[in-house]
C-alpha cells in the first residue's frame, strides 16, 4: 500500500476541526433586544452539555467523510496481491509503426494506414503509453511514450507520404529500442505497412524480445497495375560546336495488361517532345526522345507518364534530371619518349569517349605557350618536370586555372625551384614485392565519387608492381596503396589543381589498363583537372549529397555565400557550410540558392523516386513475423516481466484508480450526514421548544 | 395656533409616529394639547378653572372683577369669588428612563412615547396654573425639577434630553420622591413597570395616603404586548444584557397570558392603594391618555 502523493496526508490534521468545532461552537445570531426577559425563561444549554459529544455517529460520519477525501487526494494504490490487479491487464507500452513510403500512395492504402493508426491510438487506456515511428529509408520517433491520444492523433494529421522507399529492418530495430527503454509490463508492436518484398532484408538485429506481440497490418493491393519510369539516360553528343542531349527512359508496365500512355519531356518547365509509349503487361519498353541543345548550365529536365488519377503510385510517374554542358577537353599529353606504346592506353581512354569528348595532343618536348593557352590539361607522363621557363609557363598555367596531372616513371624529375610546386616531393622508384594493390580510395572525392557504389568499379583488381615513393607535402591524398603509400596527390595552385600518380597510366608499371576502371578513372581524372566535372544528372530521393563536391564536379561552381536548399513545391533547409552535407528527401529538383534571390539556371540537383519501391510485391508477413520474433529476451514472459521490470507507481495507480472509488464513498458519506444531521437538527429543535419556560414574574423578581 | 407642517386632522395631531418627528417638544405638547381640547370642543379652562370653589372676604388689592356683585347685593358686603383653578397644584411626574424604555418596534420608543406623554401633560397641567416638575430616574433620579409654575421650560428641556441606558429600579427614586414632593399635589407616573405589581402599587400606594394624588401611566410596546417573534431566536435584555435562546412558536400565546396577568395584578394593585391605572400601546396615538389624565384631574380636584 502506498500513496502517490503522500503529502496530502497533513490533510488529516483536518480531522480535528470538526471536533473542536463541536466542543467550541458559541451561539451564533445576532440576538434580539428586548425590554425585558422577565417573562422569558432560557434553554437550558448547560456548558457541560456544549462539551460533551452527543451524536457519536455524525461525528464518526463527518470524520470518515473528510479521512477518505484525504486519502482520495492522497491516491493510494496497492503493489502487491490480488488488489494489485485491479483495473485490468497492466499498462501497456504500444509502438505504432507507420509506413510513410512513397509505394503508400497507392489506392487507398493510406486512409486504411492511418485510419488504423487511428484506431490503435484511440483504444489506449489512460494508464497505457504509445509511441509513434514513420520510417520509409529511415525510421523517425515523432513520439516516444507518450499517454495522450491527441498528441499522436494531432501527429497523424500532418503525416504524408514521402518519396522514400520502404526499409523495414531500421524500423524494427528502432521500434525494439524504444521497447527496451521502457517500463512498462506489456509490450506490443503495430507495424502499418504494405509489406514490399523489396524493402524487407532479414537483419539478426533487427528482432523483437519474445514479449513483445507484434500485430501486422497490411494495406495496399500487391496486384495493383502502376506504370513507373525506371530509367533514365542522357547522351551527349557534340555537334558542330553544339552539345546535344538525346534522354531515353525506360518505361515498366507492373499490370497484367498492356498499357498505352503518353510520355512527355519537358526541359526547363516548357514541354519540348511527346510521345506515346505502349508497354505489355508485365514488360518494359524504351522511349527515346530527339536530341535537344543544351546551352545553359544546369539546365532541369522532366520525363513524365500520365497515369490516370487513382490508377498506380503517382511517385514513380516522373524522373527530373539536371545537365550542364559540357564541351570537349584540350588534352596535351608531354611524352618525352614519344613512342606509341608509353601512351597507348592513355591516348586510346583519351579518344574513345563518346559524350563530352577529349582532344588529345602528344608532344616530346616542352609545351610552348600557345600550346599552353590552348589546353585544358596537361599530363606529363612518365617525364620530367620541365626547367626554366617551360617550367615557369606550367606553373603559371596551372595557376591561371589549368590541370596538371604528373604521371610518374623512371625518367620522372623535379627540378628543385618546382619542388615546392607539386603537393607531393617525389622519390624513389620502388618495386613491389608481391601484388601491390589499392587500399585506399577517397570515394567522396569528385574522381572516386562515381566508383562509390557497389558494382561501380573496383581499383582492388588492379596490380601495382612499381611505384616512385611520394612524400606528402601540402597535397591531399586520394588514394594509397595497401601499404599506406600514396598512390594519388592532389594539390591546388592558384586556381589551377595538381595530380600525382605515384605510378604509370600504361602497362609497364601495374596492370590498371586492363581494368575495366581505367577507362573511367582516366576521364573524372581529366575532366577534374580540366575544370569539367560532370555532376549526375540526378540522384535517388534520400541521398546525402555532399553540395561541395557537388559544386566542385559541376565545374567549380561556387555555391552562393547565404544559399539554402531549396526544396521542390517549397521550404528552405539551411545548408551547414562546414559538412555542406545535404539529405535529398524529396523527388523533384532542389535548387541551392540564396532564399529570396531567383537567379537565371542556380545550381539544382534532381532527386528521382527509388524504382525498387514501384515493386508492389509483398513479403511473407508470417515469415516477417517470425524472422523479427523470437529475440534472446523471449523468456520475459507477462507476469514475469512485472517482477524484472520496476513498474512505476505511477501506473500502479493510474490502473487501480482507487480515488475514484473513494471520492464517491466521500460523495456518500456526506449525503448521509446531511440527512443525519438534518434530523437530528430537527429532533433537537423541538427539544429545545420543549425547554422553553415561562418564568413567572414573581419568580422573577425572586430570582433577581 | 399655527399647527405643523403636515398635521392635518386631530388623529394626526396625537399619532405619536407623527409626533416623534417634531424636533421641539413644546411645540408638541402645545400641537397636542390644543389639538386635543379643540376636538373635544371644550376650552381648557372651562373644564375644571371655573368651578366654584367658595367666597371669601375682599381684601384690599384683589381683584374688583372677581368681587362677587349678586352677593353684594344680597349682603351688602364684599366677597371675592374663588374658583378651582386658581387652587394651583404642584404636579409631579416621574418619567422611567431605565434601558427598557427604549425599547420600539416601530419609529416610537416607549420613551418617546413617555416623552410626548409627560411634555404633554406638563403643557397641559402649566395652562392649568399648576405648578409643574418632574423626575426622571432609572434605578436614582438622573434629572430632577423642582415643581414650579415657571419650570415648564425646564421640564420640556429635561425630558427632551433624558435618554434610556441604565438598569431601572424603584427604591431609590421613590425615596428621593418622598423627601422633595412634599407638598400634597399629584405624581403621574410613567413607566413600563418591569417590577413586582405588588410592591410597586404599594410603593405608590404610599404617596397616595399621603395625601398625593397618584396616576400610573403603564406603557408597553406593541411587541411586549403581542410578541410577534416567529423564529428561535436569542433575545437580549436591554438592561441586564443577558441573552437567552427562545422559541417563541409554541408558547407565544402562554407569553401573552402571563402579559395580560402582569398588567390585571397592577390593576388590581394600583387599585387597592387608590393608584390611577392606565394601560398605554406605545403604537396607538395618546387620545386614550390624555381622556384619562382630563378624568383623573376633574376627580382629583373635585375631591379635593
Amino acid at each position: 500500500m502506498g500513496f502517490l502523493t503522500p503529502l496530502f496526508l497533513i490533510a488529516l490534521a483536518g480531522l480535528a476541526v470538526p471536533v473542536l468545532i463541536h466542543l467550541t461552537r458559541q451561539e451564533r445570531g445576532k440576538p434580539i433586544r428586548f425590554p425585558s426577559l422577565m417573562f422569558l425563561e432560557r434553554i437550558p444549554f448547560e456548558e457541560t452539555a456544549r462539551r460533551r459529544i452527543r451524536h457519536w455517529l455524525l461525528l464518526m460520519i463527518r470524520l470518515a467523510a473528510l479521512a477518505v477525501l484525504v486519502a482520495a487526494f492522497a491516491r493510494p494504490f496497492v503493489r502487491g496481491g490480488s488488489l494489485a490487479a485491479i483495473g485490468g491487464p497492466g499498462p501497456e507500452e504500444v509502438v505504432i509503426l507507420l509506413d510513410v513510403s512513397y509505394s503508400m500512395e497507392l489506392g487507398d492504402s493510406w486512409d486504411d494506414a492511418t485510419g488504423h493508426a487511428r484506431s490503435v491510438a484511440g483504444s489506449l487506456r489512460p494508464q497505457d503509453r504509445a509511441s509513434l515511428i514513420a520510417f520509409a529509408e529511415t525510421p523517425v520517433l515523432l513520439h516516444r511514450s507518450v499517454s495522450d491520444p491527441a498528441r499522436l492523433l494531432a501527429t497523424l494529421d500532418t503525416l504524408r507520404p514521402g518519396s522514400l522507399a520502404t526499409r523495414l529492418a531500421p524500423a524494427v530495430k528502432l521500434a525494439a529500442t524504444t521497447l527496451a527503454a521502457s517500463a512498462l509490463s506489456r509490450h506490443r508492436v503495430v507495424l502499418i505497412s504494405d509489406f514490399q518484398r523489396t524493402g524487407w532484408q532479414p537483419d539478426p538485429d533487427a528482432t523483437f524480445p519474445g514479449a513483445v506481440a507484434v500485430e501486422t497490418v497490411v494495406v495496399g493491393d500487391a496486384d495493383a497495375a502502376n506504370l513507373a519510369l525506371t530509367d533514365l539516360e542522357l547522351r551527349r553528343r557534340s555537334e558542330g560546336g553544339r552539345e546535344r542531349v538525346a534522354v531515353e527512359a525506360r518505361l515498366v508496365n507492373s499490370g497484367a495488361d498492356e498499357a498505352t500512355t503518353d510520355v512527355s519531356l519537358s526541359i526547363d518547365e516548357s514541354e519540348v517532345a511527346t510521345a506515346t509509349a505502349v508497354v505489355p503487361g508485365g514488360g518494359a519498353a524504351p522511349i527515346r526522345f530527339d536530341p535537344f541543345t543544351l546551352t545553359d548550365g544546369f539546365t532541369r529536365g522532366e520525363v513524365r507518364i500520365s497515369e490516370p488519377a487513382g490508377a498506380g503510385l503517382p511517385a514513380d510517374n516522373t524522373l527530373s534530371f539536371v545537365a550542364s554542358p559540357g564541351g570537349d577537353l584540350a588534352v596535351l599529353v608531354v611524352d618525352p619518349l614519344g613512342t606509341g606504346e608509353s601512351n597507348l592506353y592513355l591516348r586510346g581512354a583519351l579518344g574513345i569517349a563518346e559524350d563530352a569528348g577529349f582532344t588529345a595532343t602528344v608532344l616530346t618536348g616542352s609545351p610552348s605557350a600557345a600550346q599552353l593557352d590552348a589546353a585544358d590539361v596537361v599530363v606529363l607522363n612518365a617525364g620530367p618536370f620541365p626547367g626554366g621557363d617551360a617550367g615557369n609557363r606550367l606553373r603559371a598555367f596551372v595557376e591561371d586555372g589549368g590541370g596538371l596531372l604528373m604521371v610518374l616513371g623512371e625518367r620522372s624529375t623535379v627540378p628543385a625551384v618546382h619542388a615546392d610546386f607539386l603537393p607531393a616531393t617525389v622519390g624513389a622508384v620502388s618495386d613491389a614485392a608481391g601484388e601491390r594493390r589499392l587500399g585506399f580510395v577517397d570515394y567522396d572525392h569528385a574522381v572516386f565519387e562515381a566508383f562509390r557504389g557497389p558494382r561501380s568499379g573496383d581499383f582492388s583488381q588492379a596490380s601495382f608492381y612499381r611505384t616512385r615513393a611520394l612524400a606528402v607535402g601540402y597535397g591531399q591524398v586520394l588514394a594509397r596503396f595497401a601499404d599506406g603509400a600514396a598512390a594519388l596527390v592532389e594539390g591546388r595552385r592558384g586556381r589551377g589543381r595538381v595530380l600525382v600518380w605515384a605510378t604509370g597510366l600504361d602497362r609497364f608499371w601495374n596492370n590498371l589498363p586492363l581494368q575495366p576502371v581505367y577507362l573511367p578513372f582516366v576521364h573524372r581524372v581529366t575532366r577534374y583537372l580540366g575544370g569539367r566535372g560532370e555532376a549526375p544528372p540526378w540522384y535517388l530521393a534520400g541521398s546525402t549529397v555532399n553540395l561541395a563536391a557537388f559544386a566542385e564536379a559541376a565545374g567549380s561552381v561556387e555555391i552562393p555565400a547565404g544559399a539554402a536548399a531549396m526544396e521542390p513545391g517549397g521550404g528552405a533547409v539551411a545548408v551547414d557550410p562546414t559538412t555542406s552535407l545535404l539529405r535529398l528527401d524529396k523527388r523533384g529538383i532542389w535548387e541551392i540558392r540564396p532564399p529570396g534571390q531567383r537567379p537565371d539556371h542556380p545550381l539544382a540537383l534532381a532527386a528521382n523516386v527509388d524504382v525498387n519501391e514501384s515493386d508492389l510485391a509483398k513479403v511473407d508477413v508470417e515469415e516477417f513475423q517470425s524472422a523479427v520474433a523470437g529475440g534472446a529476451a523471449a523468456e520475459l514472459a507477462t507476469d514475469d516481466a512485472e517482477a524484472i521490470l520496476e513498474v512505476p507507481e505511477e501506473d500502479y495507480e493510474k490502473r487501480q484508480s482507487f480515488w475514484r472509488y473513494l471520492l464517491a464513498a466521500a460523495f456518500l458519506l456526506m449525503v448521509s450526514e446531511t440527512v443525519l444531521a438534518n434530523r437530528l437538527s430537527r429532533d433537537r429543535i423541538k427539544e429545545a421548544a420543549g425547554g422553553v419556560r415561562i418564568r413567572r414574574p414573581r419568580e422573577a423578581k425572586t430570582e433577581s | 395656533m399655527t399647527r405643523p407642517a403636515g398635521i392635518a386632522s386631530r388623529a394626526s395631531f396625537l399619532d405619536p409616529d407623527v409626533l416623534a418627528r417634531i424636533d421641539n417638544l413644546e411645540l408638541v405638547a402645545r400641537t397636542v394639547v390644543d389639538g386635543f381640547l379643540q376636538g373635544i370642543h371644550r376650552s381648557p379652562y372651562l373644564g375644571v378653572s371655573m368651578d366654584f370653589a367658595e367666597h371669601r372676604p375682599y381684601m384690599p388689592g384683589d381683584d374688583i372683577r372677581k368681587i362677587d356683585w349678586r352677593l353684594y347685593a344680597r349682603t351688602d358686603r364684599f366677597y371675592i369669588k374663588q374658583f378651582e383653578a386658581e387652587t394651583n397644584a404642584d404636579v409631579g411626574f416621574l418619567l422611567d428612563v431605565s434601558a427598557s424604555m427604549g425599547y420600539g418596534s416601530g419609529e416610537t420608543s416607549k420613551l418617546d412615547y413617555g416623552r410626548f406623554l409627560t411634555a404633554s401633560l406638563a403643557y397641559f397641567s402649566a395652562g392649568q396654573k399648576d405648578r409643574v416638575g418632574l423626575y426622571a430616574f432609572d434605578d436614582d433620579v438622573v434629572e430632577h425639577v423642582r415643581p414650579s409654575a415657571a419650570h415648564l421650560d425646564k421640564v420640556l428641556y429635561a425630558v427632551a434630553r433624558v435618554k434610556a441606558e441604565r438598569e431601572g429600579g424603584w427604591d431609590k427614586p421613590l425615596a428621593r420622591v418622598a423627601n422633595t414632593f412634599r407638598r400634597r399635589g399629584i405624581l403621574v407616573v410613567v413607566s413600563d413597570f418591569y417590577a413586582d405589581p405588588d410592591e410597586i402599587s404599594a410603593s405608590l400606594g404610599v404617596f397616595q395616603a399621603q395625601g398625593h394624588d397618584v396616576v400610573a401611566f403603564h406603557v408597553l410596546d406593541p411587541a411586549e404586548i403581542d410578541f410577534p417573534f416567529a423564529q428561535a431566536s436569542n433575545f437580549q435584555d436591554l438592561e441586564t444584557r443577558e441573552v437567552l435562546q427562545v422559541v417563541p412558536e409554541k408558547y407565544v400565546e402562554a407569553y401573552r397570558g402571563h402579559v395580560r396577568t402582569h398588567i390585571e395584578e397592577l390593576g388590581r394593585g394600583f387599585g387597592r392603594h387608590g393608584v390611577d391605572y392606565v394601560l398605554l400601546n406605545s403604537g396607538k396615538p395618546l387620545d386614550e391618555a390624555l381622556y384619562a389624565y382630563l378624568t383623573f384631574r376633574q376627580k382629583s380636584t373635585r375631591v379635593r
